[in-house]
């Protein structure tokens, strides 16, 4: 008797859950613009309208 | 060029049509040729995604806007991943309810065909006007690295995508997409590599980054914004110069990076069917899910890292010696004899200041306290920056050959030449013709994209829903060739009447701008209000579509409002018909 063939892998959310997996997005999300926020205010100076 | 980039050039071009042409045996009906059978795998569908939206234009336009504007375009994206996260939550269920091949069939359920037609014209009329640019950027540097005509390369771009797409379909798209995006990234790292090679013997990283954030390059998040009048001005008040700006002129703050941004990936993402089409190709509806969120993680980093390296090329330039013109056509008007001696007299003036700038930059860096514990040395630098900008601007203008409404000559900004410069003059052989390859990889990843999606929506959308009912899958398929062949053909002559001045990706935006916001509505109309109707709908996507056009001819608002305008235009007028139409069954 032929093999039937293995079922296709299911699309399991990336951490187990779909809700935790958009609070991840939205914390990386705010952690990044954190990161940028730091950059901009530590090193940019704005320049002066001319 | 020399001759092993040329090889470089072709090996990869010629990989690419290869690849794309050889998946024409997943391409036997319209579920393969539009849909790739439901079958693509969610990270190809993923970065296919990315590559669509990292045309030529991320490459060319945003280092471009990096080295003129720092890194405050970033905050356009700041809304993409929550834009993402909802797109995950509300539309990819619906989208994926039911095996659709456009999702505008979908507002035929709810609104009826005419509103179905309207939004699939305005996805048609808004890419198509879009998609010119799209193929101009690579062009215009394919000219100037070559030799060519900006016609000539107009057509090689146009000829070989639309050549893989006809054949091909979605498959070729989204799998040529994900070796295109590879070469994408390799090129932005090699380019970040050369420059850091040349910055970081004369500076530290640290007084690198000191010296652009003291030049006001670094302004990647701008929270206060500079006008805070909530009132916006008219343009009969700007053209008399009289009001004051409003917070609506800002093109580029926390808020409408925010507010607008989240607003423009909703409807770019969820509601443009060059990007929802990828939606429709994985086997469910997590695997589209996951191929959104790719997006959602990297954009944000990725646009401040290519934006970044726009910065660290202006530092190059200011520390290596910067030209005076970078656009090629301006560098040939320079040297005829009708500029050349105002334009020599310009680069004897520009030449002492580029020679002030790096002597204030040099004292700048050697403060030990950095450059805010001097205000006079950073007074003295910020002013020099300027200068040089100044001087560069009236080079542009002196040479541009373009006048305003009043008959003044204007400045033709050379946002896009600049990257294209440096490679030209710092990349080593190979690495060119590699660096090239990648340009023309984010061109193709994005048109190639844009004619599957634009014939499908005309043969889904138009020709069997109104011309040929009853046509065989054969017959739509054929047509639907004919149509990649006939939008491939279209949008070649779209970019070569493409007036390209300014910043390409910023134009690109505007256009979408003004119509996405609508799309987006009526999508948010048929999932939040259930009592809309057909007349609701269309007069809905007529309101938004007025709305953003009646902003547009009284008031100074910058593009990214216009996402928010169309969409609550959408709702408001469509769900006042709503209360008056009657109830749904």
């Amino acid at each position: 008797m032929a093999a039937s063939p293995p079922p296709a892998a299911p699309n399991r959310p990336p951490l187990g859950s779909w809700p935790r997996t958009y609070l991840l997005v939205c914390v990386l999300a705010v952690a990044v613009m954190a990161v940028l926020f730091w950059f901009s205010s530590h090193f940019n100076v704005r320049m002066p309208k001319s | 060029m020399r001759i092993v980039d040329w090889i470089v050039f072709f090996a990869f071009l010629a990989y690419v049509v290869w690849d794309g042409v050889r998946r024409r045996d997943s391409a036997k009906n319209l579920e393969g040729y539009y849909a790739g059978s439901r079958s693509i795998p969610w990270w190809a569908a993923g970065l296919s995604i990315m590559a669509t939206q990292a045309s030529a234009i991320t490459i060319i336009g945003t280092t471009g806007q990096g080295h003129e504007h720092g890194m405050d375009f970033v905050q356009t994206y700041f809304g993409l991943p929550f834009a993402m996260v909802l797109l995950c939550i509300f539309l990819v269920p619906f989208f994926r309810s039911r095996a659709v091949l456009t999702p505008y069939e979908l507002l035929e359920d709810r609104f009826g065909p005419a509103t179905r037609t309207l939004a699939s014209l305005i996805f048609l009329a808004s890419r198509c006007l879009a998609l010119g640019a799209v193929i101009y950027a690579p062009a215009v540097a394919l000219s100037a690295m070559i030799g060519l005509q900006t016609w000539e390369s107009v057509v090689v771009i146009g000829v070989l995508t639309t050549g893989y797409t006809v054949i091909g379909g979605v498959s070729a798209v989204i799998w040529t997409d994900v070796k295109q995006m590879t070469v994408i990234l390799l090129g932005l790292v090699l380019v970040l590599f050369f420059l850091l090679r040349d910055l970081l013997p004369v500076f530290d990283f640290g007084q690198v980054l000191d010296l652009a954030g003291a030049a006001g390059k670094l302004n990647a998040l701008e929270v206060e914004p500079e006008h805070a009048g909530l009132w916006p001005r008219t343009l009969a008040e700007v053209a008399s110069g009289t009001g004051q700006p409003s917070f609506w002129e800002e093109k580029y703050n926390l808020w409408a990076g925010l507010f607008g941004g989240l607003f423009l990936h909703l409807s770019y993402f969820g509601c443009d069917h060059s990007q929802a089409q990828r939606l429709l190709t994985s086997k469910d509806v997590d695997a589209s899910r996951k191929s959104l969120l790719m997006s959602a993680f990297a954009k944000v980093p990725m646009q401040a890292f290519v934006l970044l390296l726009g910065v660290l090329m202006w530092l190059f330039y200011a520390v290596h010696g910067q030209p005076l013109l970078y656009k090629a056509t301006q560098v040939e008007a320079a040297a005829s004899a009708e500029f050349a001696p105002a334009v020599a007299e310009i680069q004897a003036r520009f030449d002492v200041a580029l020679a002030e700038r790096r002597q204030n930059m040099e004292a700048l860096a050697a403060l030990p306290g950095g450059p805010s514990s001097d205000a006079a040395a950073l007074a003295r630098y910020q002013e020099s920056v300027r200068n040089v900008q100044a001087i560069r601007k009236e080079a542009r203008t002196l040479v541009g050959g373009e006048v305003d409404g009043n008959g003044v000559p204007k400045d033709v900004a050379d946002t896009n030449d600049i990257f294209c410069r440096f490679i030209l003059d710092q990349m080593p052989p190979v690495l060119l013709g590699l660096i090239i390859a990648a340009i023309f990889a984010a061109a193709m990843s994005s048109i190639d994209s844009v004619l599957n999606a634009l014939s499908g929506a005309t043969v889904v959308d138009i020709y069997k829903r109104w011309l040929r009912p009853d046509c065989s899958e054969r017959e739509a398929l054929r047509v639907g060739r004919g149509l990649t062949l006939f939008w491939g053909a279209v949008a070649t002559y779209m970019a070569l009447s493409f007036a390209g001045g300014g910043s390409i990706v910023e134009q690109i935006n505007k256009i979408g701008s003004f119509f996405y916001g609508s799309l987006l509505g009526i999508f948010a109309l048929a999932l939040f209000v259930p009592r809309a109707g057909a007349l609701a709908g269309a007069l809905g996507l007529i309101g938004g579509m007025a709305s953003v056009l009646v902003v547009h001819n009284v008031y100074k608002v910058e593009f990214l409002w216009y996402n928010v305008i169309g969409c609550v235009g959408v709702l408001a007028v469509g769900g006042a018909v709503a209360l008056f139409e009657r109830r749904r069954a």
